[in-house]
């Protein structure tokens, strides 16, 4: 139930955050349809994702199935790796994104990418250095 | 390294379901263990050997490629 718990506020968490950028994007009265769509869609899988945990909240079944799962080493192997894999795969569109906004002349958005990328590298050797010296 | 689970659980004849029940793992960490394609960590290995009853060096052969 303690995995469970974490998800369900982590999602709620999620939630609220998507439907608060919706509202403010609404608000905005500016053309920005990708945004909206991106909070709509968050917010929709978050809200299936949260009526998901709460029907396995009700069955003891399932509920005792997926905290194997959540505490499975192949799965925790698998999510470790496709986790790596991802924050290189997002590293590489970021800086392909930078250097064809700088082509473009979009400075201002190629500064605020550079920082998002600087500031994940960044978090990546804070947690690698502090993960080296707990282990 | 190979390993002789599918051979053990066979003679045994248990399910891979009731093996994944016993060990708190899932069906497919059994198959991929059984194929060779999933190294278990120490903690599962020495699962597995006190559910069959053997030294983890009977069921998991380790083989310098």
């Amino acid at each position: 139930m303690k995995i469970l718990k974490k998800k369900i506020i982590l999602c709620v968490i999620i939630a609220l955050a998507s439907i608060a950028l919706f509202v403010i994007n609404m608000l905005q009265n500016v053309d920005s349809s990708t945004t909206t769509g991106f909070a709509s869609a968050i917010t929709v899988i978050s809200i299936v994702k949260l009526r998901q945990f709460y029907r396995i909240s009700k069955n003891p079944q399932l509920l005792k199935k997926y905290e194997i799962m959540q505490k499975e080493e192949r799965f925790l192997t698998i999510s470790e790796k496709s986790g790596r894999f991802a924050f290189l795969v997002t590293i590489v569109v970021e800086f392909g994104a930078i250097f064809v906004l700088i082509l473009l002349s979009q400075n201002k958005i190629a500064t605020i990418v550079s920082l998002i990328a600087g500031t994940q590298i960044l978090a990546y050797l804070i947690i690698y250095y502090y993960l080296c010296k707990k282990y | 390294m190979r390993n002789k689970l599918e051979e053990l659980r066979k003679e045994r004849g248990i399910r891979q379901e009731e093996l994944a029940e016993a060990l708190e793992v899932s069906r497919q960490t059994i198959g991929s263990l059984e194929n060779g394609r999933y190294n278990p960590s120490i903690i599962l290995a020495f699962k597995i050997a006190r559910y069959f009853g053997r030294p983890i060096e009977k069921i998991f052969i380790y083989e310098e490629e």
